[in-house]
C-alpha cells in the first residue's frame, strides 16, 4: 500500500469503517510514513473537536411531554385512521347543520352546545385553510378589538396600529376591570364539558389552544408583536365567533348571548 | 393490529427515549432552538401516523432521524427557501495532478496538528460551530452524525437516503472544508504552522 491508497482511507480508519484486514495494512503503512501518520492525526484532532466543540443543545424538560400528550390527543396510525376520520366528519356535519339551522329557523339565541359546535368547526375550518391574507385578517382583528374597545371604554387612540406585546398586556389588564368581560389567556382542555362551564361563566370565553408549545403565553405574544397572527370570523344569527390563529396556537373568541350578557349591544347581529 | 392504546404504549416506549436525539439532531437541521423544538414535534407527529410501518428489528432512533430530516425538507419546500449554499457541491471539482493533491492534503492535515494539544483545543470555540454551520445542510449532518453523534457510516447513509460512497465523501470533504476554516483562523492567531515544514 503506498500513500495514494492510503490517503483516502484515513478518514474511514478513524471513524473505524474499515475492515480489519484494511486498518491492519493501513496501520502498517502509518507505522513506517511520518506524513500520513501526520494526516491521519490531524483528522483524529478534528474529530476530537467536534466532538467536544460541537453544540449539543439539551431538549427543554416540557417536550417530552407535549409530545406524549400530543401524541395521546391524536387519531391512530394511518390504519385505524379511517373510522375516526368518519365519526369526526359526521360529528362536523352534525355541528354545522345545527349552526345553519339557528340560522334558518331565527332562533335569536345559542345554546352552549350549538356555540361550542360552531367554535370546533371554525377550529376546523381554520386548519384546512391555515393561509390567510394578511388584509383580512387585520381586519377581523380590528373589528373584534373595536367591540372590546368599546366595552371597555379604551379609546381608539390609545391603540397601536400593531399590537406589540407592551400593548396586549396593558389591554389585558385594563380589560380585567371591566364588567362581564373576561379575556382568559390560559390553556383550556379540549374536552367540550370544560368548554360548556366557561361558557357558562363568561361573556366573552377566549380558548387559547397551545398547539405545539406549552409556553404558550410568552411566544404567542411575541407572534402577535411579529404579525403572524391571523383570524376568522363566522357569523351566526345572535353573535359571532371570532377565531385566532397564530403560527402555534389556535384561539377562539365565542360571543354567547345569554340574557345577562351586558355585551350584546355592541356586537355584531 | 393492535389496539390505539397499546400501539401508543409501544410507540412512546420505542420512540419518546430519543426526545433528546432527535431535537439535537433538528437543531443541527435547522439551525435554532425553536425551529428545532417544532421539528421535533412535526417528526414525533409523523412517526406515530406512520408507525404502522415501522419494522422493530430496525433501528427506531435512525428512522425517527430519517422522518425528521424528510419533514424538514418538506417544509423547506413548502416555504420555498433555498437551503444554505456553500461551495460545496456533491460533484468532484477538478483537481491538480493527484501527487501535487496528495501533498497539499497532507500539508494541511500537518499544519492542522498543533503541537500542544491544550492549546489546540482551547483554540477553537464557537468557531467550530460557525463553520460547521456554514456547510451545506447533507454534509454538515453526515458529518455531526459521524463525529458527534458516534453514527457509522451505515446508519448514516439511512437517515440521509444516500449510497455509502457519497457519506464517505460527504464525511471526508466535510473536514476538509473544516479543516481549512480552522486552519485560517489559527493562523491568524499565529498559531498555525506556516511552511510546509
Amino acid at each position: 500500500m503506498n500513500c495514494n491508497d492510503v490517503l483516502p482511507k484515513l478518514h474511514e480508519l478513524v471513524d473505524g469503517e474499515l475492515d480489519s484486514r484494511t486498518a491492519k495494512r493501513v496501520r502498517d503503512h502509518l507505522t513506517a510514513c511520518r506524513s500520513c501518520k501526520q494526516a491521519q492525526v490531524g483528522i483524529s484532532s478534528l474529530k476530537c473537536l467536534l466532538r467536544e466543540k460541537v453544540e449539543r443543545p439539551k431538549a427543554s424538560a416540557l417536550l417530552s411531554t407535549v409530545i406524549s400528550q400530543q401524541i395521546r390527543r391524536q387519531p391512530g396510525p394511518l390504519s385505524a385512521r379511517g373510522l375516526r376520520l368518519t365519526a369526526a366528519a359526521a360529528l362536523l356535519v352534525v355541528g354545522i347543520a345545527a349552526v345553519l339551522a339557528l340560522f334558518l329557523s331565527g332562533e335569536p339565541r345559542l345554546g352552549h352546545a350549538e356555540v361550542a359546535a360552531a367554535c370546533v368547526e371554525a377550529f376546523y375550518d381554520i386548519f384546512r385553510t391555515p393561509e390567510e391574507s394578511t388584509a383580512e385578517v387585520t381586519a377581523w382583528n380590528e373589528n373584534l378589538r373595536k367591540e372590546i374597545y368599546q366595552v371597555a371604554g379604551i379609546t381608539l387612540d390609545q391603540v397601536p396600529s400593531v399590537p406589540n406585546a407592551r400593548y396586549v398586556r396593558w389591554e389585558r389588564q385594563t380589560l380585567k376591570n371591566v364588567k362581564g368581560v373576561r379575556l382568559d389567556f390560559k390553556p383550556v382542555p379540549r374536552d367540550t364539558e370544560a368548554k360548556h362551564s366557561r361558557l357558562d361563566e363568561s361573556l366573552i370565553s377566549v380558548f387559547l389552544l397551545p398547539l405545539k408549545n406549552m409556553r404558550f403565553e410568552e411566544q404567542f405574544l411575541r407572534e402577535l408583536e411579529e404579525g403572524h397572527a391571523c383570524t376568522r370570523c363566522i357569523q351566526l344569527k345572535t353573535g359571532a365567533i371570532y377565531c385566532f390563529r397564530s403560527r402555534n396556537f389556535f384561539i377562539s373568541a365565542v360571543t354567547n348571548l345569554g340574557e345577562e350578557v351586558l355585551l350584546t349591544d355592541h356586537l355584531p347581529r | 393490529m393492535p389496539r390505539f392504546k397499546e400501539q401508543r404504549s409501544l410507540f412512546e416506549e420505542t420512540a419518546l427515549c430519543y426526545v433528546n436525539d432527535l431535537y439535537r439532531f433538528a437543531f443541527y437541521l435547522t439551525g435554532n432552538e425553536a425551529d428545532a423544538e417544532d421539528l421535533t414535534q412535526d417528526a414525533y407527529h409523523l412517526a406515530f401516523r406512520a408507525f404502522h410501518q415501522f419494522k422493530p428489528e430496525t433501528d427506531a432512533k435512525a428512522w425517527l432521524f430519517r422522518i425528521a430530516r424528510n419533514a424538514h425538507i418538506d417544509k423547506m419546500r413548502r416555504k420555498a427557501r433555498e437551503p444554505v449554499v456553500t461551495e460545496l457541491v456533491e460533484t468532484p471539482v477538478p483537481r491538480k495532478n493527484p501527487e501535487d493533491r496528495r501533498q497539499e492534503d497532507f500539508d494541511k492535515w500537518r499544519r492542522l496538528t498543533i503541537n500542544d494539544e491544550l492549546v489546540f483545543y482551547d483554540l477553537f470555540g464557537d468557531e467550530v460551530n460557525r463553520y460547521l454551520a456554514e456547510l451545506a445542510p447533507e454534509f454538515r449532518l453526515a458529518l455531526v452524525l459521524c463525529d458527534v453523534e458516534g453514527f457509522s457510516y451505515h446508519e448514516i447513509s439511512r437517515v440521509l437516503e444516500c449510497p455509502l460512497g457519497t457519506v464517505r465523501s460527504r464525511i471526508s470533504r466535510a473536514r476538509e472544508h473544516l479543516r481549512d476554516k480552522l486552519y485560517d483562523y489559527a493562523k491568524d492567531l499565529g498559531f498555525a504552522k506556516n511552511s510546509k515544514g
